[in-house]
């Protein structure tokens, strides 16, 4: 910070570094080399970066069902998105952190049902509790009709906790619907040598049947 | 030049940091609070990943950096898995643990405070009578950092207290007697003849009777009142995980 502070560099640099300084993995070093790069290209180059930012701010919201990013559509007034609306499974949810999550899961293809995005996980530290996540919009979505709830929450204690609080207020509905969590476990690719004792413990505990026929 | 050096620590807070890189607290026995930086950890084949969960005791290679520095190797200890499957236990393994690293000071051997925070957490994991732990920690974290509450003598006079006043003072850290209460300005709490009873033998160091005993909801109150209020007025800090503990605790 001291270098911002330095009477030398012109105030929009300051401003521009102070901004990239802000977004998540940037410090202060990255941020400078940002602003460098940005002085660099051209005034058209600019002009579409910073109307894909201003874009992204005027024409994205989230889904009013299960918070997933979507474009605005003018000619509807009901904010749901092409994955809500969709031929899907309607009776499974997957519950997941962030909608990087869910770029994830569909690229991949092997899943139908929708989706809830808690736009974060209970990190009591990190000062992020229940009230902060978007559970109490997947608590008002889970009906009799809801046959299977997934968590594809991280493997990591941030990850269970949430897992674990939602399944309590769950419990507390009128409801009973199969509650599932991705299996833990080992990577494809990883090496057993190196493996850690949760990772083992969970990849014993979770194993299942193996049946090899020709 | 490089410094590469060893330390034992219990992972207290984890962050992001650029593509798939992680940033690390570790409550460290030989060097207090480290901030460190694991590379790649975000990825599903690092070799870290598993044994750099949040509430693990590690041990860990590390290397000094300018800013931070950088987690070469680490080993899990112990993972506290039993601590990890329950809510009520992971929220108050976190306060501990953020109320730990709130006192903890960086680049500072603090075996005690380390010790301290281990053994309560072995503790919650294995223990049955788990109520009055977090008053226990709490008692003794105070004491360790300086601000250790008096209950068996008035904090002001040093006279011995009669029965029949019981007043405890948050910002002065002790029961106070009645002269001396006459002449206090600051906010009061009052107390009952049995949170009197449990706080005399935390200053006597009774922890094992302690964590043996069930009181009543009304003591329970009264005592995280007592807490609460002193680590307020003593350390002046506000803790991130306290909202989260007290929402688990009344559901």
């Amino acid at each position: 910070m001291e270098s911002i502070n330095n009477k030398i560099i012109p105030k929009p640099i300051k401003n521009l570094i102070l901004a990239f300084s802000g977004l998540p993995g940037i410090g202060p070093k990255t941020a400078q080399r940002l602003t460098y790069f940005v002085t660099q290209k051209s005034s058209e180059e600019i002009e579409t970066l910073s109307q894909a930012l201003v874009s992204v701010k005027d024409h994205i919201v989230l889904c009013e069902m299960c918070f997933y990013i979507m474009e605005i559509n003018p000619d509807k007034d009901s904010r749901i998105c092409l994955i809500c609306e969709g031929n899907r499974n309607k009776n499974q949810i997957c519950i997941v952190e962030s909608p990087l999550d869910v770029i994830v899961i569909e690229n991949s293809g092997i899943y139908d049902g929708l989706y809830h995005i808690l736009h974060g996980a209970i990190s009591p530290m990190n000062g992020l509790g229940p009230n902060n996540l978007k559970i109490d919009a997947l608590i008002k979505r889970i009906d009799n009709n809801i046959e299977e709830i997934i968590f594809a929450t991280n493997p990591t204690l941030e990850g269970e906790a949430t897992a674990m609080y939602i399944q309590e207020l769950i419990s507390e509905l009128n409801v009973n619907p199969t509650i599932t969590m991705l299996a833990r476990g080992l990577p494809t690719g990883a090496d057993l040598e190196y493996s850690d004792f949760s990772t083992l413990s969970n990849a014993f505990e979770n194993r299942s049947s193996f049946n090899y026929s020709e | 030049m490089t410094k590469n050096y060893f330390a034992t620590g219990i992972i207290s807070k984890s962050s992001n940091f650029g593509e798939a890189d992680s940033i690390f607290h570790l409550i460290t026995k030989e060097y207090g609070l480290v901030k460190a930086v694991a590379k790649s950890v975000r990825k599903p084949k690092s070799k870290l990943k598993g044994h750099l969960q949040t509430l693990n005791h590690v041990n860990a290679y590390l290397r000094k950096g300018k800013n931070l520095d950088l987690i070469i190797q680490v080993e899990s200890v112990t993972t506290f898995k039993s601590i990890k499957k329950n809510l009520n236990f992971i929220a108050q393994a976190c306060y501990m643990t953020e109320l730990t690293e709130s006192v903890i000071s960086e680049d500072q051997s603090s075996p005690e405070l380390f010790n301290l925070l281990v053994s309560s957490l072995k503790f919650l994991e294995t223990s049955k009578n788990r109520i009055l732990l977090i008053h226990c920690f709490e008692f003794q974290l105070l004491a360790l950092s300086g601000f250790k509450l008096m209950f068996l003598e008035c904090v002001n006079c040093q006279k011995e207290i009669s029965k029949n006043s019981h007043v405890f003072s948050p910002v002065q850290g002790g029961v106070l007697c009645p002269n001396c209460k006459k002449s206090e300005n600051t906010k009061l709490i009052n107390l009952s003849f049995t949170t009197l009873k449990i706080l005399r033998n935390m200053s006597r160091e009774n922890f094992s009777l302690l964590l043996e005993i069930s009181p009543p909801k009304n003591i329970i109150n009264e005592l995280s009142r007592i807490f609460n209020e002193s680590i307020k007025e003593l350390l002046g800090i506000k803790l991130n995980s306290q909202n989260f503990y007290q929402t688990i605790m009344k559901h």
